[in-house]
């Protein structure tokens, strides 16, 4: 039987952007939303490791379309979603989280606040 | 109008590079230059172009460790037979999607080495076009059986005697008993004579045989082009004007035009109807036959039939015979005869034998110096190649990719090879009939057709060839630690393996090229000896006309001989002519007397041997410039008007040859001798041999001259001129119209025509040994001019060095040489020894010179030296003309 892999905690925040951007999520537009939201600025190498990394886990699948702007220099574009794997992932990542900051919320609260 | 802002090209490119192979690799890339473009929009050009070449580094060094990576997991994944579930979607796609690549790649590499790829490409089907033809001419010559179904079974009849003589002809009382016999399932006869052949611009001299209606179902699946075959009705006394059409002639004289069948066509003059056109593909009885005529041959002035029998299966071929031979016994054959059976393969002799055996060793040798010849070309620059494969590799360009991509590139030059050399020996082929005389083509019954044995095994192993020396590199160059190449200067070779293998190929080329020359030299030299050789008598400026008299229209000797003086005197008003001479016999061919001859001397015993038998005019000996050794000429009185046959106390001058038979030390002249059953002859004078052009002294026969008497049905009438002689046409034209009622039996033509058969197997031998010799050399040449340009730019920092400390031009010329000089050296050592074996070999084939024969050797030294220094020029000119600074600088 397969190993159930563990999410990192970069490949939490891309599957998160994934879901957020729903049927928008280019690399481009995943690098961005990582960065708008997260604060987080990874460099491209690493982002598409991590893609690539999650697609071999199974929690992502990808489409590649033709180019829809001329800012791509008529390159096509891949718009990645997340596999209900992935998403039953996430749901199980999030449930730790909660449950490890459950009594929490005073101590977190004050420096997310 | 928002302009989209390029990122930085260097970058740009680099990641086009690693990128734009996949799908995947071009949506990355969209999505770098789409960011980008926010980026410049955002926060300016420097810092949108600062991130990209930011971004693009990092890419770069990820797409190289993917593909290391993932490329061995994919391997081990293949290995293991996992299937590809998860991962890179597009991998298992890898092999396929890639080829194309590679093939574009390997097509760009033979593009960058256009020169060299050329240069191989040509070699490879020069080598593969001249040993296809070789081969197909060897095969129809001698392997292939006669085109007939169950040609074992086929067969010529004749009729020995005790001695193995066959005897000149069956007679035709024989020819019919066998005809009418159960010992063959079938038994037919043709003869080959030539004939005038009418058209509408005129006539023309062809090979015309008579045959029996039966001829063709007997050798079996013969299918007409267009009309019939003869049937068995055909062949009755009054339907005997029918002839059959070769398609050659058919096309060539005709026009091809369908009409042809049913039409009237003048054949020697006398009406004959087309009843159908054979396939060109049909030869019989000779390759150069295109009209068939009908014939029973039981007219008893026509020649016998050559007799061709099926033997039935279920008689075996002894009892067969000696059926054959008690029927023949029967029809009045002689006692001491037996019938005799030979295959329906022409008898060419041991010389067009030995000479096709010859080339086609000579070819063999020729394909491996071409072959060896593309591996040294492709070895030629294996140093840079092998840096390349194993920087690709180091790069982390996966070993099997490389193998594939050498492959193809191998593969292509293997291929264009291939095709050339197909085109090549078709185009060889085709023009064999004016390559190759008829001496030495034309009496084979099988047509020329591509043997495609051959090519595909040329092809093969050209090919083979072309792929051992294109996957070298990618060998070594896969297998070398890049570490240990990088740590080598870009001139000097680590490859010093592979330039030995290289030299060892030059060596190779160089003996097996001057073992070529030197067999070549041989024979080119023993035929200039054979054609110059002395041949007893001078033909120059002299035409012979064989005429015929039929017959039908002269039925006296008194008719004859006024005819023939009318033609004399006709062929006296043309220009020019001195003397004219009528004879029976044209040299270098006398008539044929095979038998026992017995001298006068007391006890002698009679000895068995063939003479030429020449009925000449007194003129004859001045007319062709035979020498009167001792005795007389011919006088009037001499002359009779019967045959000599007949008459006792004939008059005749013998040669040489046949006074030393017959009287061995002793003066022949007053000497009586007969021939057989016939009355004594007496000697009036002895007269110098004849001697025909040919490397077999048993070829030469003696002579006797008797005198001419009256022409009979048929005789030669030779014309000296006092310069050049007249245009032979015009010659036949003056003689046709002083000959009513008889026929002019061949063109009119120098007699030197009789000794072109004789010399036409030697002038191929000697035209197609040096034409394969010379291609070798060449290509030896081509080698030797690789060595030295490699040998030059490897040592170019060497020479620069030389040539700034003060070397002189003609120092670096030596330095240059020596190199092929050493090659050059061996193979000549090598070819030395080769040639003990070659002249073995070729002795049969060579006249008056030795294998030592010193001027051969000076030839094909003379022939090397000038070659290496041909193809030594340029680099040399190279090496001492390049700047020393230039040099220097280069590192």
């Amino acid at each position: 039987m397969r190993q159930k892999s563990p999410l990192g905690e970069f490949e939490q925040l891309v599957l998160l952007a994934i879901l957020q951007l729903e049927k928008d999520a280019t690399g481009a537009r995943i690098a961005r939303e990582l960065e708008g939201r997260a604060a987080r600025s990874a460099s491209r190498s690493a982002l598409y490791t991590a893609l690539d990394r999650l697609e071999k886990k199974g929690f992502l699948r990808w489409e590649v379309r033709a180019a829809t702007s001329s800012d791509r220099g008529g390159q096509p574009v891949r718009r990645f979603a997340v596999t209900e794997a992935g998403l039953e992932a996430i749901r199980e990542a999030h449930a730790a989280w909660t449950s490890l900051t459950t009594g929490l919320e005073d101590l977190l609260g004050r420096k997310t606040s | 109008m928002r302009r989209a802002q390029r990122p930085p090209r260097a970058h740009r490119a680099l990641l086009r590079k690693l990128l734009s192979g996949s799908v995947v690799g071009r949506t990355i890339l969209g999505d770098v230059e789409e960011e980008h473009q926010a980026r410049f929009l955002r926060d300016g050009q420097r810092a949108a172009d600062a991130w990209y070449r930011s971004q693009a580094r990092r890419l770069c060094l990820r797409d190289l460790r993917l593909r290391l990576t993932t490329s061995s997991a994919w391997r081990r994944r293949r290995r293991s037979g996992t299937p590809e579930s998860r991962g890179r979607t597009t991998l298992w796609l890898t092999p396929f999607a890639s080829l194309w690549q590679d093939a574009r790649y390997a097509l760009r590499s033979v593009a960058v080495y256009r020169g060299r790829s050329l240069a191989a490409v040509a070699m490879l089907a020069l080598a593969i076009g001249i040993a296809t033809a070789m081969f197909t001419v060897a095969d129809a010559l001698l392997l292939r059986p006669v085109p007939f179904p169950d040609a074992d079974r086929l067969a010529r009849l004749t009729m020995r005697d005790d001695r193995g003589n066959a005897l000149i002809s069956v007679p035709p009382e024989v020819f019919h008993a066998w005809r009418a016999s159960t010992a063959f399932e079938a038994v037919e006869g043709a003869r080959s004579t030539f004939a005038w052949v009418g058209f509408d611009g005129g006539e023309v001299n062809r090979v015309v045989a008579r045959v029996t209606p039966g001829l063709f179902a007997m050798l079996g699946g013969v299918q007409p082009l267009r009309g019939r075959l003869f049937g068995p009705a055909d062949g009755q006394p009054d339907r005997d004007d029918q002839v059959l059409v070769s398609e050659n002639l058919w096309r060539s004289l005709y026009a091809a035009d369908p009409s042809l069948v049913g039409r009237t066509v003048r054949i020697d003059d006398r009406p004959a109807t087309v009843v159908g056109i054979l396939p060109a593909e049909f030869r019989f009885p000779d390759a150069s036959t295109v009209i068939w005529r009908l014939d029973a041959f039981d007219r008893p002035d026509d020649r016998p039939p050559i007799v061709y029998a099926r033997f039935a299966r279920d008689v075996p071929r002894d009892d067969a015979l000696a059926l054959a031979t008690a029927q023949a016994h029967d029809a009045g054959a002689y006692a001491d005869t037996r019938a005799n059976a030979t295959p329906l393969q022409f008898d060419y002799g041991d010389y067009r034998d030995g000479v096709i055996q010859m080339l086609a060793g000579a070819v063999l040798l020729l394909f491996v110096v071409l072959c060896a010849n593309v591996a040294g070309l492709l070895l030629g620059n294996l140093t840079s190649r092998v840096h390349e494969f194993s920087t690709r590799t180091a790069l982390g360009a996966p070993r099997g990719r490389l193998m594939r991509q050498a492959f193809l590139e191998a593969a292509m030059l293997g291929a264009g090879g291939s095709a050339a050399g197909a085109a090549l020996a078709w185009l060889i082929v085709s023009a064999g009939h004016t390559i190759l005389p008829p001496a030495t083509l034309g009496g084979s019954l099988n047509t020329l057709d591509i043997d495609l044995r051959a090519l595909s095994a040329a092809a093969i192993a050209g090919v083979a060839a072309t792929l051992g020396a294109g996957l070298i590199p990618a060998i070594s160059g896969t297998r070398t630690g890049v570490s240990r190449l990088l740590q080598t200067s870009g001139h000097s070779s680590p490859m010093r393996g592979a330039r030995a293998a290289t030299r060892a190929l030059l060596v190779c080329q160089v003996a097996l090229s001057c073992t070529l020359v030197f067999g070549a030299t041989l024979l080119v030299r023993s035929f200039i000896n054979l054609a110059g050789q002395d041949r007893g008598l001078d033909v120059s400026n002299v035409l012979a006309a064989n005429v015929g008299f039929p017959a039908e229209s002269f039925t006296t000797p008194e008719a004859r001989l006024s005819a023939a003086s009318s033609l004399r005197d006709a062929a006296r008003a043309l220009p020019g002519m001195t003397t004219l001479s009528w004879s029976h016999g044209r040299p270098p061919r006398g008539n044929t007397y095979g038998g026992l001859w017995t001298s006068d001397a007391a006890g002698a015993e009679p000895v068995d041997m063939i003479v030429h038998v020449f009925g000449v005019e007194p003129d004859f000996f001045d007319l062709y410039r035979v020498p009167i050794l001792r005795g007389r000429p011919f006088r009037a009185s001499d002359h009779v008007g019967d045959s000599w046959w007949d008459l006792p106390d004939t008059a005749v001058l013998v040669s040489e040859h046949f006074a030393s038979t017959l009287w061995p030390g002793q003066d022949p002249l007053g000497r009586r001798f007969t021939f057989g059953e016939s009355p004594e002859l007496r000697v009036i004078g002895l007269v110098r041999d004849l001697y025909l052009p040919s490397l077999d002294d048993a070829t030469d026969v003696p002579e006797i001259y008797v005198p001419f008497g009256e022409p009979g049905v048929f005789a030669v009438l030779s014309m000296r001129c006092g310069g050049p002689c007249p245009d032979p046409n015009q010659v036949r034209e003056q003689l046709k119209a002083a000959h009513p009622g008889g026929r002019l039996l061949n063109e009119v033509a120098p007699p030197e025509s009789g000794y072109l058969a004789h010399l036409s197997n030697p002038r191929a031998a000697a035209t197609l040994g040096s034409s394969f010799a010379l291609i070798a050399l060449v290509a030896a040449a081509a080698g030797l001019f690789c060595l030295f340009s490699q040998s030059v730019a490897r040592r170019r920092r060497e020479l620069g060095v030389r040539t700034a400390l003060g070397a002189t031009p003609a120092h670096l010329r030596r330095l240059v040489w020596s190199e092929g000089l050493i090659v050059t050296l061996l193979g000549i050592a090598i070819a030395a020894i080769a040639s003990v074996a070659l002249t073995r070999l070729l002795s049969s084939m060579l006249l008056d010179v030795a294998p030592t024969d010193p001027l051969s050797w000076a030839i094909v030294v003379i022939t090397l030296v000038a070659a290496i220094a041909a193809a030594a020029w340029y680099p040399t000119k190279t090496a001492v003309r390049a700047s020393p600074v230039a040099l220097l600088r280069e590192d």
